[in-house]
């Protein structure tokens, strides 16, 4: 667990020493929808580019009433954070992600770059196609950078890591489902952020160490209430431990870089690219892929269920456009199910003072619930 | 009194758009009391429909704004209440809170939308567009793509968004007959794409005659007809006689030197929407003999953008290559509406992916400087502008940045810190009020 | 020839007048909201008295500020931005830039040949209101105005504060010292906090030049955030002990051409 935190807190010296040790090149990436086994099939170190809250002098210039996410990643390029980076990639996601993608290239011409059309309209019976033609194009042109053909050996390959690693993952979430688990959320949260910016077969061997080891760990008490979390990506845990130490605990999430990152595997077939395309439109929906059969609050309720929380916390990340939009809905199902929830907004930095007052009216709302039930 | 460099004139047409846009207001408001479906969306088909109309939040949101702050801030408020988010899309929380709330500005019902077909385009608000509705009550809805990439047209790449484009309008077709019951009409549909190019022909040739000094139009003038056959679908035959009387008196306008501003000194530019609420900022900017002849936005009415063959920045002909193929099925009909570029209309797509397309748009239109809002509400209004405004800078184009939270929402628009900023603007640039 | 020119802004009126190109008086005093324009006349008899002069005496008076409108006596009103331009060049023949913060609002104008404006960048609303800012938190510290510019703000903090919202800055400061931060180290993490917001400003648009730009405004005079700006901008600001008056001495300078 230690292990996970310290790579994501010093992930950047993570990836140098990565690049040394193998070689090899890193590609950057701004949305989940974006098909790392075809990067990591071709030789390649797929690494999520996540916010890390640096003051920023530097990227107004350039950008606008983006959110945080996007705008703390353009200022890490601009201060050299990601030096390492030796090409980034776009998958259809939303505007602003898309907007800090274009104007790194702006300012750093030289990166390789793609651009991977995900239909926003994931269910329709050609998205599939359309998702296919644009993972072949996109492994020929990845091909072409990498000077090697990507062999269907090395997508199987591929596919196992990954599939392996979201097993893992599936198990370590498992663990949250007890009564009192032996897991906080902090803790998970790391693990799954720091999945997403290591070599997945590294990764795979901590998990495979470290996960027998929590059985023999003391289950958390001293954290009655169980919350769930959803809203706009994050890429740090600070909500997560303030929670904790107002005597509450995350179980779940629906984040895209939680849980919805690792949720379904890939069902390997023949046709390795269509098995990818399958696997990436099937996912939990992003809120801006969830748009004509409304998956987000049937997922979102189950998972509440299944994992026993008392409350959800919405934190959506101002400006958000995805998630602001879906808030209403989200609010509805909430409320026709008498599930409380409290929703607010979050930015570059987690406003402490004003978030642990929030934290803790909404933790000291359920608790007489939990006490009367 | 300011002396008028050139001769001025109220547009005579202008009465004949205002009447086709209150026509085309009271069809949406009687559109159920006709017994005719509404639908949430804007897509040039629905003309084959005999009983289907479309409507979009923009401009519905639009309009709001500019006619009733007080009633826009209710719906708004009523959008909150409900979780919208503070900082989303204006015209979708001026609509929204409207549908909540039950009824329209004059208290007659909210015209209820009894289907969605989204109007797909990179925002990701549009994206999103008609969830609203279809959240709200129990009605279909029905969703395409807006494929984007980066990098030169690449037309084999394109093949699979194209044909996603057609199945996903043929399927939306038939499931609208088979579930309302309704015969879709190829013949009228054919017709109508084929009047749409003559509209377009008419509508690029007003277009290019604003790069004339001076401009015979300024944007608030555009304003009044850009919808029309676009946002605003009405009768083709109708909006085909618009266009033309449009570009008829425009071209003569130019041949005998009428202007829009008499006092005409300096053009500017702008980009997205304006405060719709606040449009007398024009006015203002008047005082100064500055005219405002647009932006790629405003323009849309007139299509995508181009580099034409002898290397001038125009608005293209949509329908280019189906010229000499036969329109005969509903299918050849929806590939020619499609086209064969899949990346859509251009100035959003130039927008996102290219940046410095807005420095085409300022050479070619000869504006001396640009206002390029920044909408914290409206990702479409504002993703890139900065970006635009450096590369304007660096042509010798002097721009202004002013904030607000949305065209369609007035909350966060400081209305005199923004006349102050025109007068800072204008005043840095050597030039002062004409008239107070 | 004798001009005048008056910087009426959101927290304080700024008067000077020039006899033939020489500064022979200068004044401030707090604008007091609606009652600006009585201030400004009490402080132009005031200063008129000081340099023995009539108002006969001034050839030309040009307002300038946020409240310019309430100069009626004023015979010329000038944007601040071209103000700004005329005090620099006339302070510094050099320069190539202005920086001028204050109360409610950061400008950077950039000069052209003579006192040619280049470019204007104002603060968007977000960095809106430094000044206004720097004083409500020096209250909150505790401080005097002069003691929170005295502060070394390039020590190291593991302090922050927001650094978008000075809502939540203030916030985020006040919960820092519940918790039992200093109030040096907070007001070291409000200062970067400043100075982080206006160098996201000077980066707009043109950056200004690293010795020859000038700062104007009364927040020239805290040395702690001048010399967080120096460090995270780079710039060598070119400082005139007539800082706060740059913008009224620009218009009389523009007066008296």
């Amino acid at each position: 667990m230690e292990k996970c935190r310290e790579i994501l807190k010093n992930r950047h010296q993570y990836a140098r020493e990565w690049k040394k040790r193998t070689g090899g090149k890193i590609i950057g990436y701004y949305e989940p929808y974006m098909p790392e086994e075809v990067v990591y099939a071709a030789g390649v170190l797929p690494v999520r580019l996540l916010a890390e809250h640096e003051p920023d002098d530097v990227t107004d210039r350039q950008m606008y009433g983006n959110c945080a996410c996007s705008r703390d990643i353009l200022n890490q390029f601009i201060r050299g954070r990601y030096d390492y980076i030796d090409g980034i990639i776009n998958a259809e996601g939303c505007q602003w992600m898309l907007n800090a993608f274009q104007t790194t290239l702006n300012n750093q011409p030289t990166l390789f770059n793609h651009y991977v059309f995900v239909p926003d309209y994931v269910d329709g019976k050609t998205s599939k196609d359309v998702m296919y033609s644009e993972l072949k194009v996109f492994k020929t042109a990845l091909e072409k950078w990498v000077g090697k053909t990507i062999t269907d050996e090395a997508l199987d390959d591929a596919i196992e890591v990954y599939n392996t690693n979201r097993r893992l993952m599936r198990q370590v979430y498992e663990l949250r489902r007890a009564d009192h688990p032996v897991i906080l959320g902090s803790e998970a949260m790391d693990m799954v952020l720091a999945s997403q910016i290591m070599d997945k077969r590294e990764m795979n061997q901590i998990l495979k160490e470290e996960i027998p080891k929590l059985a023999d760990r003391k289950p958390v008490v001293d954290k009655g209430v169980r919350l769930m979390l959803i809203g706009s990506e994050t890429s740090d845990t600070e909500l997560e431990k303030l929670v904790e130490s107002l005597g509450a605990n995350i179980v779940i999430d629906e984040l895209c870089t939680g849980s919805c990152y690792f949720w379904n595997e890939i069902i390997p077939q023949f046709d390795r690219l269509m098995a990818i395309a399958l696997r990436y439109l099937g996912r939990p929906h992003c809120a801006l892929k969830d748009n004509n059969w409304r998956r987000r609050p049937a997922h979102i309720h189950q998972l509440y269920e299944d994992y026993q929380a008392h409350g959800v916390i919405i934190a959506k990340q101002i400006y958000c456009h995805p998630h602001g939009t879906d808030n209403w809905m989200i609010w509805k199902f909430l409320r026709e199910r008498n599930i409380p929830f409290h929703y607010f907004e979050r930015d570059t930095t987690l406003p402490h003072e004003e978030t642990r007052l929030r934290m803790e009216a909404f933790i000291n709302m359920i608790k007489p619930d939990l006490v009367y039930k | 009194m300011v002396k008028q460099k050139w001769e001025t004139r109220p547009l005579e047409v202008w009465n004949k758009a205002k009447e086709l846009r209150a026509k085309w207001q009271k069809s949406i408001v009687t559109a159920s009391s006709e017994k005719v479906l509404l639908a949430q969306g804007n897509v040039n088909w629905a003309v084959g429909f005999p009983a289907l109309r479309v409507i979009e939040d923009n401009p519905v949101g639009a309009m709001m704004a500019n006619r009733n702050d007080a009633f826009s801030r209710k719906c708004r408020l009523a959008g909150e209440i409900e979780g919208w988010g503070r900082e989303i899309c204006g015209y979708q929380l001026n609509c929204w809170g409207a549908m909540y709330l039950g009824h329209l500005e004059d208290g007659s019902p909210f015209p209820m939308r009894d289907m969605v077909i989204p109007f797909p385009d990179p925002c990701d608000q549009h994206t999103k567009r008609g969830q609203a509705p279809m959240d709200y009550s129990p009605i279909p809805r029905w969703q395409a793509n807006f494929p984007l990439y980066t990098g030169p047209r690449d037309p084999e790449r394109e093949k699979a968004m194209i044909e996603d484009k057609v199945q996903c309008t043929l399927q939306m077709i038939e499931d609208i007959e088979r579930i309302y019951g309704q015969k879709f009409d190829d013949e009228k549909f054919i017709e109508a794409m084929k009047l749409s190019r003559k509209i377009h022909a008419y509508a690029r040739e007003v277009s290019l005659f604003m790069r004339n000094i001076p401009s015979p139009l300024s944007v608030k003038d555009l304003y009044s007809f850009y919808t029309i056959g676009g946002l605003t679908k009405l009768d083709p035959e109708e909006t085909l006689d618009l266009w033309k009387s449009l570009r008829d008196e425009v071209e003569w306008r130019v041949k005998n030197c009428i202007a829009a501003v008499g006092t005409e000194r300096y053009r500017w530019m702008e980009t997205h929407p304006p405060p719709w609420h606040f449009l007398r900022y024009y006015r203002y900017m008047e005082k100064y003999g500055a005219v405002c002849i647009g932006s790629q936005y405003s323009h849309m009415m007139a299509g995508a953008f181009e580099f034409t063959e002898d290397g001038t920045w125009a608005p293209r002909d949509m329908f280019g290559s189906f010229e000499d193929k036969p329109i005969r099925t509903r299918e050849d009909a929806i590939r020619a509406m499609i086209g064969e570029d899949a990346r859509g209309h251009n100035f959003k797509v130039d927008e996102v992916i290219r940046p410095y397309a807005v420095c085409e748009f300022a050479r070619a239109y000869k504006v001396d400087g640009a206002i390029l809002p920044l909408w914290r509400c409206g990702v479409g209004c504002t993703v890139t502008r900065k970006e635009q405004g450096l590369r304007l800078s660096q042509i010798g184009v002097r721009v202004l940045h002013y904030e607000g939270s949305q065209p369609g929402d007035r909350t966060d628009l400081d209305e005199n810190r923004l006349l102050d900023m025109l007068d800072t603007w204008m005043e840095s640039q050597g030039l002062r009020k004409l008239e107070d | 020839m004798i001009t005048a020119g008056i910087d009426v802004g959101l927290e304080n009126l700024k008067i000077v007048i020039l006899k033939d190109g020489e500064i022979i008086a200068a004044g401030s005093a707090p604008s007091g909201g609606g009652k600006r324009g009585k201030r400004v006349a009490e402080l132009w008899e005031a200063l008129l008295k000081e340099a023995k002069l009539s108002r006969g005496d001034v050839n030309k008076i040009i307002a300038t500020g946020q409240g310019k409108t309430d100069v009626g006596f004023a015979s010329d009103k000038v944007v601040e931005a071209v103000a700004d331009a005329h005090g620099a060049r006339f302070l510094y023949p050099s320069a190539t830039s202005v920086v001028d913060i204050g109360a409610d609002q950061t400008r950077v104008v950039t000069l052209g040949e003579g006192t040619r404006v280049l470019e204007v960048v104002l603060n968007q609303k977000c960095a809106a209101g430094m000044g206004l800012f720097l004083t409500r938190m020096a209250g909150r510290l505790d401080m005097t105005l002069d003691e929170l510019s005295g502060i070394n703000a390039d020590g190291n903090t593991g302090l922050r504060v927001n650094d978008t919202c000075r809502v939540f800055a203030e916030l985020d400061a006040l919960g820092w010292l519940n918790r039992n931060a200093s109030r040096e180290e907070v007001a070291r993490a409000v200062i970067e906090m400043v100075a982080v917001r206006i160098n996201a400003i000077l980066n707009d648009k043109i950056k200004p030049a690293i010795n020859s730009t000038v700062l104007f405004g009364g927040v020239s005079r805290n040395s702690a955030l001048v010399s967080a700006l120096r460090r995270r901008s780079g710039i060598n600001f070119l400082i005139s002990d007539r800082a706060e008056y740059g913008c009224a001495l620009g218009a009389a300078v523009l007066a008296a051409e």
